[in-house]
């Protein structure tokens, strides 16, 4: 459950201030949530308030219960330290144990072998499968995910896809995919951000078809928002 | 095996089959038995390629009659009841994909008329019928279709009825599956706090960002560890070559040596911890995706490991100089070590400020080196306040730094004590950074977006 007490925000998109939310009051009750907006660029932003990692200009963001990080989000999983080191870093995070976090990412993803070396060194698919298998570790109340669900024919996509099931019965979930069938699958209903509000929509479908998802500019190479044109420098 | 054998072998299994396609289908004559039976597997198994009952199709065309419309429908008949059997012994008659069958056949069994009434020969080699990649892609599109519809509202239904969905695994995938859940609920049973925990999540993430922040100084090169040394070191030189060069050997009862060494050191690792702290305010910005840390938290750790590893490269230099007859030994080794760390903290807080400013200006952060050399000159790394006229001493005594260093030489030399370092001045300055490090963070935080 998310709760937005008086919420004003703004953010840099592309230059220039834009005014995300003004005094907004909003209630998210637990589901399935496929997050839309016919500016996909804002998901991002979204996605920050919404899973309390960056907290609004003005106002409360109340969140129900433990919330996962925004999974699949490339950026979180880099640099120069060892897949190892991400895992004990997020068992400190959430309490659980780093040797058997370790065992079962290294179960499930395809390249096991490589847990113990730089992360930036890994092939991109790797980096991604140890995201998503990552995410799993810890059972949060509120699962986020900010990128496609794995889609490829693999035994990770198999297992991962069983597994986040099972993670997910009776829990709430926030989808920001530029893929619709993803949407459709794991989600019921529609988390629209639009004109500077959510609007919760019930027929997924028709939202989906009035907010085509599509890809943010920053994840199709370009560049992100100007904060981070403004810090180029990324070495975590 | 001679090839007679085989010969038989293979008579043997073809006598076989025919007896078991005969049981399986007594009504038909032996030759559509046979080929009934093969149709089975056609509608058993998982392929939903049209390509295998095309290619039964015209096999059966080849080995039996096929000159009449009339003896070419008894053959299409015998696929058509191989399949059903097959979609029956499956399970479920009334699938997609049970559908997806029959339909192809019968599109398949159009088509390939079509040309056999047009002269054509379905038996031919290489043979495919005309108009194939049209009918039979437009039928697999729909299937597709309807499979992925299928699949909506099964998941629909699970999530309406609070379940899992169930995903199917191939076998060979079962055991592991079974392993990975079991060792999810092990790692669930196994957890130390609840999410609403407040203390030991808060003690954790510190715990979580200083080994991550450790593991990011192993990651650097070894060159990068080796300049923790090397930096002072050349710093101690320069200094030392400086005053010798002026022919002083004592500076108010320090060894010059000594002096410089505490002074090249004690500024590397105060320079560390302030411009690693406010680097990592936006160069972890990453790390801000996790919801328990902020950006004061990973700007801090960077500041504290840089400041942990001169625990280290203070005792290296001072027992390996004293070795080589270069350093004198510390008078007072509780009150230097104390000293040095709240040297370390007066840089953490003006590196969190730091981080603050450049959150709102970033352009700041380019000012580094300006800032850099400008705070060296008022740190006390190249002299003391005492060293200067009275007059001149407050152009460097504003400056904390100056006070820190100097009580750390105090500390270390037994003949030196500082009648200019202020105790109660330094934590007055700590204290005053601390609190505007902290109001600024909270009154920019919401500008510092996760990368």
């Amino acid at each position: 459950m998310i709760d937005f007490f008086g919420v004003s925000d703004e953010a840099d998109v592309f230059g220039q201030t834009v005014q995300l939310l003004d005094q907004q009051d909003f209630h998210l009750p637990p589901g399935r949530y496929a997050l839309l907006s016919p500016v996909p660029e804002y998901k991002r932003l979204v996605i920050d308030l919404l899973a309390g990692i960056r907290p609004p200009k003005h106002g409360q963001i109340a969140i129900t219960g433990s919330i996962s990080w925004p999974l699949g989000r490339p950026s979180v999983m880099r640099g120069q330290v060892s897949g190892l080191d991400l895992i004990t870093m997020v068992a400190d995070l959430y309490g659980v144990d780093a040797d058997q976090a370790g065992d079962f990412v290294s179960l499930l993803v395809s390249r096991p072998d490589l847990m113990d070396t730089p992360v930036d060194s890994w092939p991109p698919y790797v980096r991604s499968e140890f995201n998503f298998a990552l995410g799993l570790v810890p059972d949060f109340d509120i699962y986020i995910i900010d990128a496609p669900v794995p889609f490829e024919q693999t035994r990770f996509t198999r297992m991962w896809k069983v597994l986040f099931e099972d993670r997910l019965v009776g829990k709430t979930l926030i989808l920001s995919s530029y893929r619709p069938k993803n949407l459709l699958d794991y989600c019921d209903k529609g988390l629209v951000y639009t004109d500077g509000r959510f609007i919760i929509e019930t027929d997924l479908e028709e939202c989906i078809e009035r907010y085509p998802a599509r890809q943010a500019r920053e994840e199709l190479g370009f560049a992100n928002n100007a904060d981070s044109s403004k810090y180029s420098e990324l070495d975590f | 095996m001679s090839p007679n054998d085989d010969r038989i072998a293979r008579w043997r299994a073809r006598r076989e089959a025919e007896k078991t396609s005969r049981e399986a289908h007594p009504d038909l004559p032996t030759d559509l038995a046979v080929i009934a039976s093969r149709a089975e597997a056609l509608g058993r198994g998982g392929e939903e390629d049209a390509g295998p009952i095309l290619v039964l199709i015209t096999e059966s065309l080849r080995l039996l009659p096929r000159e009449s419309v009339g003896d070419r429908r008894k053959i299409y008949d015998a696929i058509a009841r191989g399949i059903e059997k097959g979609v029956e012994e499956a399970g479920d008659p009334q699938s997609d994909y049970a559908e997806l069958r029959r339909r192809q056949l019968r599109t398949l069994i159009r088509v390939v008329e079509v040309d056999a009434r047009a002269g054509m020969d379905p038996v031919a080699d290489g043979y495919r019928p005309s108009g194939y990649d049209e009918a039979l892609g437009a039928l697999a599109e729909s299937y597709a279709k309807r499979k992925a519809r299928s699949e909506t509202l099964a998941r629909r239904s699970a999530m309406d009825g609070g379940e899992a969905y169930e995903l199917t695994v191939p076998v060979e995938d079962e055991g592991d599956l079974l392993y990975l859940r079991d060792r999810l609920a092990v790692i669930d049973g196994a957890r130390r706090f609840a999410a609403h925990d407040a203390l030991l999540p808060g003690l954790s993430a510190w715990r979580a960002l200083l080994r991550l922040q450790f593991a990011f100084l192993r990651s650097e090169s070894r060159i990068a560890l080796l300049w923790s040394f090397i930096g002072p070191a050349m710093l101690i030189a320069i200094l030392s070559a400086g005053y010798f060069f002026l022919g002083a050997r004592n500076i108010l009862n320090m060894d010059v040596p000594t002096f410089a060494m505490i002074g090249g050191t004690t500024w590397y690792m105060l320079r560390n911890a302030m411009f690693r702290t406010s680097a990592a305010f936006h160069s972890k910005r990453a790390l801000l995706n996790f919801r328990q840390l902020t950006p004061v938290m990973t700007g801090l750790s960077a500041g504290l490991i840089y400041m942990f590893s001169y625990i280290f490269v203070f005792p290296v230099l001072i027992i390996g100089g004293y070795l080589l007859h270069f350093f004198t030994l510390p008078h007072d080794v509780i009150g230097v070590a104390f000293w040095v760390a709240i040297t370390g903290i007066t840089g953490l807080a003006i590196g969190a400020n730091f981080g603050v400013i450049s959150t709102i200006w970033p352009f700041f952060r380019n000012l580094g080196p300006v800032i850099q050399r400008s705070m060296m000159a008022v740190s006390g790394t190249f002299l003391v306040s005492e060293q200067l006229p009275v007059e001149h001493r407050d152009l460097i005594l504003w400056s904390p730094l100056t006070h820190a260093v100097q009580l750390v030489r105090q500390s270390y030399f037994e003949g030196y004590v500082s009648d200019d370092a202020n105790p109660e001045y330094l934590f007055t300055c700590i204290g005053v950074l601390c609190v505007t490090a902290a109001i600024g963070q909270r009154l920019v935080r919401h500008r510092t977006f996760p990368a």
